[in-house]
């Protein structure tokens, strides 16, 4: 186990090293390395993305919002302070904050006829033994966080849906670690309340 | 009647598993293609002069904002009277000088 993890470490470390190379190449005048960089990370700014927007074509315009900041940005990457990943996925979250400020600005909360069928079942059925799917419960999800600030629906979703413990959210957030256990309460019992309304209102 | 706290749960465990969506095969080209259109060099040369640029401005704006309200408070003319009084003060300075 000890070794497993070891290995994973220097595997860690290993891939590190290499992106950063891959940025000294880039800034040194070989901009289609970054080809690289971008292919290595795809998934994983879509995987992020896709926690906060459900639309395929609204995702990828993130995506690539968030890998061209990323380029006119690299200059200022530093390796020594974290990995390109990290720095990578902070990125990726600020734009999912602006992507969800600016649709608590824009947009009004979804009518509860908007709901699917399967999830609309689910929400009248008695007991909580019966499954529910993933993209249904997505649905009601959304519709529970609407009233949230963008600021509880980012680390509600970063940490109970990404499973991201309070320091990380702590580090790529910028906010004390107490600030986030307090949001996160918050959010949560308005989530549930939320929850409570859209049962009684069926 | 569900548990509330069973429900959120459930709720959330099913959330966690709704699959992400793939980026389609040829997105590294289409980013590609996004960043062609500005380079890292333009990068240094242009946005971060126009940055800084932008922070002295906000910080001169800041700095005469404070001025003006701690002169008001002390009871000094504001920026723009003391501004005044030294025109005035130069003008006439200048007359003599020009009409002995």
């Amino acid at each position: 186990m000890e070794r497993n993890s070891c290995i994973g470490g220097i595997s860690l470390s290993l891939k590190a090293d290499e992106d950063a190379t891959c940025v000294r190449s880039i800034l040194a005048g070989r901009p289609e390395r970054f080809s690289e960089l971008v292919k290595r990370y795809q998934d994983r700014v879509f995987a992020i993305l896709s926690r906060y927007e459900r639309d395929r074509g609204r995702v990828e315009n993130m995506a690539q919002d968030v890998f061209v900041k990323a380029w006119r940005n690299l200059i200022k990457f530093n390796p020594r302070k974290a990995p390109f990943e990290n720095w990578l996925s902070r990125m990726t979250t600020n734009v999912a904050l602006n992507h969800l400020r600016f649709e608590k600005r824009f947009r009004n909360q979804l009518p509860v006829s908007q709901l699917g069928e399967g999830a609309l079942e689910w929400l009248q059925e008695e007991d909580d033994s019966s499954p529910l799917q993933a993209m249904e419960a997505r649905e009601i999800l959304d519709h529970c966080m609407a009233d949230l600030t963008p600021d509880e629906h980012l680390i509600l979703t970063m940490s109970e849906i990404e499973g991201r413990t309070s320091p990380e959210i702590s580090q790529i957030t910028g906010k004390a670690a107490g600030t986030i256990r307090v949001v996160l309460h918050r959010a949560k019992k308005k989530l549930t309340d939320n929850l409570i309304r859209l049962e009684g209102s069926l | 009647m569900k548990d509330n706290e069973t429900a959120i749960e459930k709720i959330l465990s099913a959330a966690r598993e709704a699959p992400p969506v793939i980026p389609p095969e040829n997105f590294a080209d289409q980013v590609m293609s996004l960043t062609a259109t500005s380079s890292a060099e333009d990068v240094i040369t242009t946005d971060f002069p126009l940055l800084k640029l932008a922070w002295v401005a906000s910080f001169v704006f800041a700095a005469c904002l404070a001025s003006e309200v701690i002169m008001s408070a002390s009871g000094f003319p504001s920026l723009g009277g003391g501004a005044e009084e030294l025109a005035r003060a130069c003008f006439s300075e200048l007359e003599t000088i020009v009409t002995p």
